[in-house]
Order: C-alpha cells, then structure tokens, then sequence
C-alpha cells in the first residue's frame, strides 16, 4: 500500500507543485490550506508523514501544530500521531527557533526534518523518503 | 516628531554630564594648582600669606569636588540605566551645574581674601568661570552667576575697605590702599567685567547651541528615516521571497519531469534560464533581507563560542562546487590548532562573512585561477586572510566595495551576477564582532582580504549591528 502524506501550507502553489512531485513518485497526498483543516484532515486522513509549513496565518502556527500533535498527554485525541514524523518547510533550520515551546529539552523534537526554502524537488524526495523509511 | 523630543533630551543631558565630569576634572587640577601657586609664593616670593585659612579653603575645594563628582557619576548612571523620568534628571543636571559655579565663586571669593584681597592679581579668575557658566547653564543663569560673582568680590573689596572683614596684608606695603570711590570703581570696573564677558559668552555659546540643536534634529530625523526604510526594505524583500521561493520550486518540478507535463528540449531551455533569472533575484531579496535585518537590528543576537576552522572547513567544502564549476583551486592553511581559533560570535553571521569572502574570490576570478585562504593567530586576535588571483579592484574603487550597492566598475563587465550588498553586510557583521576588514588589490592581480576579530568578545547591550 503506498505511504499517505498529508501537506499543509497556506502557499496554494506549493502545495500543488509539492503534490505533483510526490504523486510522481506514487505518494498518496492530501492537503490542507490551514492548522485547523490541516489537524481534521490528520484525524480523517490517517498520514504517515505530515508535512507542514511554519508560516502560515501567524508566524508560530506551524509550531502550534507541532505541539498539537506531540502533546505527551495520552489522552489527547492526536496521541495516535505522536509518532508520525513531520517535516517542517522553512527559511529556519534550526532547534533554536522552538523557544516557542513549553518544553525545550533536548528528548522533546517535535521536528523530524526541516525542508529549507526554496524547496528543491529532489531534495524534498529524499527527505520524503528518509522520513518514511524510520 | 514626538519620538525625538525626549531623545534629544537625553543626548543632551549626556552632553552636560560630560561637560560636568570636565569640570570636575578641572577642578582637582585647580586644587593642584592653587597648591602650587600658595607653595610658591610662600617659598619663592616671600609673600607673607597663612597657610592655615588658605588650606582650609583648599581642603573645602576637594571635599566640595568629591561631592559633585559622586552627583555627576550617580546621575551618569541613571540616565545610562534609565531610571527616573527624563524631565527630573535634565532638571538635576542643570541643578549641580549651576551649584558647582556657586560653589566655585564662593572658594574663589574665599581664597581671594585670605590672599590679599583686592591686591591679589587673581581676581580675573572669575572670568573664567563665567565662560564655562555659559557653556553649561541658560543665559539667564549664567547672567545671574555673573551677578553673583559681582556681588561677591564688589561686596569682599567694599567690606575689606570699611574693615568690617579684616583685610590679610601680602606686602609688606599694600598695593593698593584706595579711597572708597576708588574702591567703588574697581568694584564697578569688575561688574562691568563680569556682565561683558556674560554677554559674550552666552551669545556664541547660545548661536552654537542653536545650531547644534538644529543639527542634532536633523540628524535624529535622518537616522529615524533611515531605519524606516530599512524596515521598509526588510518587509518588501520578505514579501518578495515567497513568491520568488515557489516560483524557483514550479520551475525545477517542471524541468525535473515531476509535473507529469511533457516539455520539449527547446521549452526546457528557455525555462532554464528564466530559472536562472530567478535565482538572481532571490538572491538580491536574500542578501536585502540580511541587510537590512543587519541594519535595523533585528538579527543581533548573543554570542557563543564559534570554531572558525569548522566554519572555514566547511565554507571551502561548499565553495568547491562552484570552484569547480570555474575552474578555479582553492587552498586553506591554518596556521594553530583548531582551539586557537574559537572566538565569540554569532555562527551564523560568521558563516556569513566567511562564504561571502571566499564566493566573491571564486566568483571574481579567472580560469584556472587560486584562492589561498589562510588563518593565524596573532595574540587575542585572528587573521583570516583570502587572496585571489583575480580581476583585482583599481585604487580609486576600493574603498567603495564596503558600501551598499556599490558595484565596481570591473567587477560589472566581469559578471552581472552580482548585489553589491555582499561586502557591505560583511564589514558590518565584522565590525558587530569588534573585528577590522581590509583590502589590498591591484587591477589584474587579485585581491587580497584580511578580516581580523578579537578572540574574546563580548556583544554589548542594547546595541545594534
């Protein structure tokens, strides 16, 4: 069965060229133009990957997700995901930027990869796929 | 502007205070030399002076002294810290100034009738104080200290003649043993004295101030105008990176064959170069948005222990592919261990300056050109140096790379792929590090950089790049 990937980005562009890409390589993609759609498309979509950008309608939205999703509590309802790795689209690639979080120790990455901008497609391919192969 | 007003204030309650501190400094030089003068009259010229009330006056100048400069520092401190509403301490500053001259007049006034009265040659010295009146009080002040200085030495002259104040004879035969009109007049001689030299004083030290207010408006309003468009800049070139970011991004999926649309070799071509076109745009917006984030202080940041050997490493290590590309062999040598070379700063900036240096040495070279880098230590500080072998820069254009948008004249016939922002935003990240940046190049030569920063370092607060 071939791996679902779930991208979330308000850049309607982007999400259509990065979709595009991984069909070509026989992903499953669902999108998502916001943190709200994007968490109950999460919860309908059931993804393997989640690929998220950290700008949207406010600066920290992305994060917010991130937070969401990696919530240690096992009785949110996002519990089911905490493992599912995300890669986060940005102009910033480092740990430094999650000061945002109430949690900053070193065990708690709520990031698996982080995809720079301007994407490149190979590039994104091959973050994709180290991602998926954990 | 309403930002200014209280800016201004501040600068200029600076501008007292260090005039204060001056004064303050002057008058432990006084106190010297008023020492001197009582010392050498005694011994010297066997002036028949008593130390006794003269050392009293002069233990008084250095006990009032501690005092002021204790007010002038305590004062320093908060106007740095900025505690206390502005208003008070403009206030309190122009408080201890006018008490340091009353303070002043009276010492003087003091030591004048111990020594001789109005026989002693010394009684111009109230001139002086008046002149530096001027400079630090408002011409109503400083009119109201010459009254004073009037009053004082009239009032010690008048009061010495009826023997109401007993007069300290210092010759042996007085100069001067006038009659009360005579009295009078040298009393009314010096008022005059003193309200002229008021007058004149606090009419080109108010032209002065008035100008320099004016200067000091405009420039706030100019550096206020400044960071407006830097900010400006900094918002257009984010909102321009966007678009530019998915433009690049549809165009290699589309010349990557991932879109699934056929693109035949001659199309493949052209979006080639309208890719190419891109890329040179984002990076003009890329190198604007450092400027400027530079510029308005936005990036600063706090330092940390950063190895300029990993980072030169790994600068040549991503520059190669482009040296590749040109044909051009660059070679490093590091002249230390590695723990010679971690100074404080900011990686990331760093990084900056470093590939910065080496891109333009690669980028402005010929085929089968060099690119020598070097590192040393020389004592708390490390020289980085880059040579090339070059387009070089003529004399007349050097010192120009460093600012913005400045594009040597050689450098555009050489490649149009260029900013002119580059060097700009290195010399300004190394001086952020407290570092030097210089160039020595010849036309044909190449050019050679030598970027110099402190090992130990320390950012300082509130300050911008």
């Amino acid at each position: 069965m071939s791996k679902k990937i779930l991208i979330i980005d308000d850049d309607p562009d982007i999400v259509e060229t990065m979709k595009t890409v991984l069909e070509s390589r026989a992903y499953q993609v669902e999108t998502a133009a916001n943190g709200t759609e994007g968490l109950e498309k999460v919860k309908k979509f059931d993804p393997n990957l989640i690929i998220l950008d950290v700008m949207m309608d406010s600066i920290t939205e992305g994060f917010h997700i991130t937070y969401k999703l990696r919530s240690p509590e096992p009785s949110s309802e996002f519990a089911k995901w905490s493992k599912t790795p995300i890669i986060m689209v940005s102009a910033i690639n480092t740990t430094s930027h999650f000061k945002y979080s109430p949690q900053t120790d070193s065990d708690f990455l709520p990031v698996n990869e982080f995809l720079n901008k301007p994407i490149e497609p190979e590039n994104l391919l091959a973050v994709v796929e180290k991602c998926l192969a954990k | 502007m309403a930002v200014s007003v209280p800016k201004g204030l501040e600068i200029r309650i600076f501008e007292l205070l260090g005039r204060l501190k001056w004064l303050t400094d002057l008058r432990w030089l006084a106190t010297i030399g008023v020492i001197a003068v009582v010392e050498f009259s005694l011994i010297a010229l066997k002036v028949n002076l008593s130390r006794g009330p003269l050392y009293t006056c002069i233990f008084i100048m250095a006990a009032g002294n501690l005092v002021f400069v204790y007010l002038v520092k305590r004062l320093f401190t908060q106007s740095q810290s900025g505690t206390g509403a502005i208003e008070f301490r403009a206030e309190r500053a122009q408080l201890i100034a006018n008490a340091q001259t009353v303070f002043d007049l009276a010492v003087l006034t003091a030591l004048l009738h111990y020594a001789g009265g109005i026989d002693n040659p010394f009684n111009f010295y109230y001139i002086f104080h008046i002149v530096i009146a001027s400079m630090l009080l408002e011409p109503f002040h400083c009119y109201m200290q010459a009254a004073l200085a009037s009053a004082l030495y009239s009032g010690l002259i008048i009061l010495e003649h009826f023997n109401v104040l007993s007069r300290y004879n210092i010759f042996e035969t007085a100069i001067c043993p006038l009659g009360f009109l005579k009295t009078a007049g040298a009393a009314a001689a010096f008022t005059t004295t003193m309200i002229i030299t008021a007058y004149i004083t606090t009419s080109i030290s108010q032209r002065l101030r008035l100008k320099e207010n004016l200067l000091l408006e405009t420039n706030m309003k100019l550096v206020d105008l400044d960071a407006k468009k830097s900010e400006f800049v900094m918002v257009v070139a984010h909102e321009l990176k966007s678009p530019l970011g998915t433009i690049q991004f549809m165009l290699k999926s589309l010349t990557g064959g991932y879109s699934g649309a056929t693109v035949d070799d001659k199309a493949k071509e052209q979006i080639a170069k309208v890719e190419t076109r891109a890329a040179g745009l984002l990076k003009l917006v890329t190198d604007l948005l450092d400027l400027s984030k530079i510029k308005t202080g936005f990036g600063a940041k706090e330092f940390k222990k950063v190895s300029l050997v990993e980072k030169l490493k790994k600068a040549v290590e991503t520059m190669n592919v482009q040296a590749k590309a040109a044909s051009v062999t660059i070679s490093e040598t590091i002249d230390g261990k590695d723990e010679d070379f971690i100074i404080d700063g900011d990686a990331e900036y760093l990084d900056n300056v470093i590939i910065n240096v080496i891109s333009n040495a690669v980028k402005y070279n010929h085929k089968d050109g060099t690119v020598v880098i070097s590192l040393e230590r020389k004592g708390g500080t490390v020289v980085f140096k880059c040579k090339d072998s070059g387009i070089g820069i003529p004399k007349e254009e050097q010192h120009l790379i460093f600012e913005e948008f400045h594009r040597t004249s050689i450098s555009k016939k050489h490649t149009t792929n260029g900013t002119g922002v580059g060097m700009a935003i290195t010399k300004k990240i190394v001086e952020y590090h407290n570092g030097t940046i210089s160039i020595d190049s010849e036309p044909g030569r190449g050019s050679e950089f030598t970027i110099t920063f402190p090992v130990n370092n320390q950012r300082k607060q509130n300050d911008q790049l």
